[in-house]
């Protein structure tokens, strides 16, 4: 009884490792190592490391004076509140940075896109379009045409 | 004197970070899309985390085992994807649901190739689930995951063998078997 399981489970871990991935995405590679470039190269006078650690994103408290940034956190807050909820309606530019990444998920006829913004606060916008040139697949986009689609009026 | 690789990464040697690529990233890969059901999500996972080893180079020399400390960072940035994927999922079936509603389509996600499989693995709770990602995907022996989930050997090993019997058992009342 127990080698009959064993044998069935030694089974599972073969179908097991038949269904694990033997290629990775194409492009991956020199995506991660573009971007790596990026970061090895982001060297700013007078730091130890070459890298500031200060963030690019809009609302970085380090860019602003304190009360001005609270005041923005809270605006900030509001406006991804309001994306989020009324999403299917909201037409409003959403600010990006190079490191913000646009996940297009389509859904039916409509294609959601949603916003990881990492040099952010975490915060998703889902936005259901119709445009045509959204390819069929899940695809990440860099910011550049992120912010192309998502400044768009859809 | 320490890891030759970790001191190359520290010193932002772009050629170390494409030989750990070169060693890692498949792993990570298939680790990350067990866990994540989904190989979008996988690719952002390494994407990111590669990034973030960038980042955090300088850290590097102090690091003994690095290839565990980078499966704790996969294994870390998974449980946040799964936390933002349960968020996105329950947003895209409320959307699907609309747009149902409104006569129009339900979300048709690709089907994986052994469905039932699939279909099983992600009925397992979260730390099963990883202990076999991290076993079959990963390779990593089970001294290696207590050490990347914070466990000893004997609760990995056992954590593992309840999920095989677990999918046994749902397979088993699922499908024909193969």
């Amino acid at each position: 009884m127990t080698k009959r399981l064993d044998a069935q489970l030694t089974a599972l871990e073969r179908r097991l490792e038949r269904e694990s991935p033997r290629t990775m995405p194409s492009g991956l590679r020199g995506r991660v190592l573009s971007a790596i470039d990026d970061i090895l190269h982001e060297t700013v006078p007078g730091t130890e490391s070459g890298w500031s650690g200060k963030s690019p994103c809009l609302f970085s408290a380090d860019s602003v004076p304190g009360t001005v940034f609270v005041f923005v956190s809270a605006v900030a807050a509001a406006i991804a509140v309001v994306a989020f909820s009324a999403s299917a309606i909201s037409t409003s530019p959403v600010p990006l940075t190079l490191d913000d990444r646009v996940r297009l998920t389509r859904v039916g006829d409509d294609v959601v896109a949603t916003l990881t913004a990492d040099t952010c606060t975490t915060e998703s916008v889902l936005r259901p379009s119709r445009m045509d040139d959204i390819p069929a697949h899940r695809d990440t986009l860099r910011a550049l045409d992120a912010h192309r689609i998502l400044q768009e009026p859809l | 004197m320490g890891n030759p690789l970790t001191q190359a990464l520290a010193a932002g040697d772009r050629e170390a970070f494409a030989a750990l690529y070169d060693r890692l990233a498949h792993r990570l890969f298939a680790t990350a899309r067990t866990m994540l059901a989904s190989s979008a999500e996988a690719e952002d996972v390494v994407h990111d985390l590669f990034v973030e080893l960038a980042r955090i180079r300088h850290r590097l020399p102090g690091i003994t085992d690095l290839d565990g400390y980078v499966f704790t960072m996969l294994r870390n940035a998974v449980g946040r994807r799964l936390k933002r994927q349960s968020l996105s999922r329950r947003t895209l079936d409320r959307l699907g649901r609309e747009r149902a509603d409104a006569g129009g389509f339900e979300a048709q996600p690709p089907e994986p190739p052994d469905e039932a499989l699939a279909r099983a693995l992600t009925a397992l709770p979260t730390s099963q689930r990883e202990v076999i990602a991290l076993k079959i995907d990963g390779g990593l022996t089970f001294a290696e995951i207590a050490a990347v989930i914070g466990t000893s050997a004997n609760t990995a090993a056992s954590r593992y063998r309840y999920a095989l019997e677990k999918l046994r058992t749902a397979l088993a009342t699922d499908e024909v078997p193969r």
